[in-house]
């Protein structure tokens, strides 16, 4: 009976980890873009921090909450989708004179390699090539949430959620038009959702 | 100069970088050049001084770009580089006067290739293409009516449609939303400026004309053609028809020599006053046709 009674208790265990989806090792997301945000802000003439994020991106990451030193992430940035709600401003950005969108249409992040810091912490290195110029970039990463996603449309679909915070200087990719009056240093500012493929 | 002012430095101004130095090195130097070369020599080498002020210019407000330089807008300092070299070589070894007009149309071809290497390495459209061969024509030509301008009528003349041309550049660069492109054309039009001033002294005082020599029409008028290489080929609201206008500039020599100045002293100092303002007209010309279809 107490048998039976333990046999049952793992099937249904194991039922419902299954039913909840939790992530095996390494599983791979794609980011959603309409849940995710790429920030930057620019110090501006000393006055304030101007703010600016990229409407359009795409990419994936692999997540592996066993072990995070397996994880990875991939994204492709479009230059040209840079937006600080200020179209003169943006059209300047987009020019020669920052992003060159016509000449680099992307800016990609790869990263190299994954390390745990804390319980929820930890921090990506990798490889940022903007204007064909590859320098590392170091993010400090928050784990939010691993879960399957609540609504029903969703299908139960497991859905992983990250906050993450970086800083680069702009030179370091040769751009360098108005140092120092635009800052050099950029602060980078990611929300990210992903859905498990 | 709000930046100089606000941080402390003067030469981390963009007016100081771009306008002031350009023209101080290129004016000194081309003194020194002439004081350290003895005869026909300082002038004839006077034409590297326009080259070094516009590449001092570009190290103060870009910085010295690695090499190979990565972007289009990061070439030009190299392409300028290799232009006043071959340039100086030429004027070094005295070389007929054909041999800057002919490799002129090469080094035309080399900067737009260079600059466009990017899209053409991936493969580029019928549109961009063409775009690029007429880019070339025009770079091609523009370095052509340079050279010409020069063995009939000497730095003075040759010097003042360049820096109308640069101005001209200088004000589309602007409308196309790239200020960086815009003050480089600045850069170029004072160091020019200077080495035209020296001449004018002398035009104007012995009548005696100098050569604008094949460094600064390889090197500056190169820097030109680079300039809006990169503007034409990689910004969006650049203006090809408004850039083939421009072009006219380097024409404007063939109706002011119909101008009579008058005689003398003053008929000499009044001829490059007029060049100027019959170069300026399709400078302008080419910055209101780019507002009208640009509408910036």
């Amino acid at each position: 009976m107490k048998l039976a009674m333990k046999s049952v208790a793992v099937t249904l265990l194991l039922g419902f980890l299954a039913m909840s989806g939790a992530a095996r090792a390494a599983d791979v997301f794609a980011i959603d873009p309409a849940h995710s945000n790429i920030v930057f802000l620019v110090n501006h003439l000393g006055y304030s921090r101007m703010i600016g994020q990229f409407q359009e991106f795409q990419g994936s990451f692999v997540f592996d909450d066993t072990d995070v030193s397996q994880s990875s992430v991939e994204v492709a940035i479009r230059t040209a989708s840079v937006d600080t709600d200020h179209e003169a401003r943006d059209e300047d950005l987009r020019s020669p004179d920052f992003f060159n969108s016509v000449e680099f249409p992307e800016m990609v992040f790869k990263s190299t390699r994954v390390e745990k810091t804390g319980a929820r912490t930890g921090r990506i290195i990798g490889d940022l090539t903007l204007l064909g110029t590859t320098r590392p970039v170091i993010l400090d990463v928050t784990f939010n949430k691993l879960a399957p996603h609540p609504l029903p449309q969703y299908h139960g679909v497991l859905v992983a959620g990250f906050s993450a915070r970086a800083t680069l200087k702009r030179s370091d990719f040769g751009m360098k038009t108005f140092l120092p009056a635009i800052s050099d240093e950029i602060e980078i500012w990611l929300e990210v959702e992903g859905h498990k493929t | 100069m709000l930046d100089g002012i606000l941080t402390g430095s003067v030469a981390s101004d963009p007016a100081f970088q771009t306008v002031i130095a350009p023209f101080l090195v290129a004016f000194g130097l081309g003194a020194l050049v002439r004081v350290a070369a003895r005869g026909e020599a300082g002038p004839r080498f006077m034409g590297i001084a326009a080259c070094v002020g516009f590449l001092v210019a570009y190290a103060l407000f870009e910085g010295i770009p690695s090499f190979p330089p990565p972007t289009s807008k990061q070439k030009v300092f190299y392409l300028v580089a290799l232009g006043a070299g071959m340039g100086f070589a030429l004027d070094f070894a005295r070389a007929p006067r054909l041999a800057a007009r002919v490799l002129g149309l090469g080094f035309a071809l080399l900067c737009v290739a260079w600059l466009a290497w990017r899209p053409l390495s991936a493969g580029p459209s019928i549109g961009f293409m063409a775009g690029a061969l007429a880019l070339w024509a025009g770079g091609a030509l523009f370095l052509w009516r340079v050279a010409r301008v020069d063995e009939r009528d000497g730095a003075l003349n040759t010097g003042i449609l360049v820096v109308v041309a640069a101005l001209g550049l200088a004000a589309l660069a602007m409308r196309a939303a790239s200020i960086s492109l815009a003050l480089l054309s600045l850069a170029l039009a004072s160091a020019v400026g200077a080495l035209a001033l020296w001449d004018n002294g002398a035009w104007v005082v012995s009548g005696r004309r100098r050569g604008f020599g094949a460094a600064a029409g390889l090197g500056a008028a190169g820097a030109l053609v680079a300039i809006a290489g990169v503007l034409a080929l990689y910004t969006q609201a650049a203006s090809p028809p408004a850039m083939a206008v421009l072009l006219v500039v380097a024409f404007s020599d063939e109706l002011a020599r119909h101008l009579n100045t008058g005689s003398g002293a003053p008929g000499r100092a009044l001829a490059p006053v007029m060049l100027g303002l019959v170069a300026a007209m399709p400078a302008l010309a080419a910055v209101g046709l780019a507002h009208l279809l640009t509408g910036r």
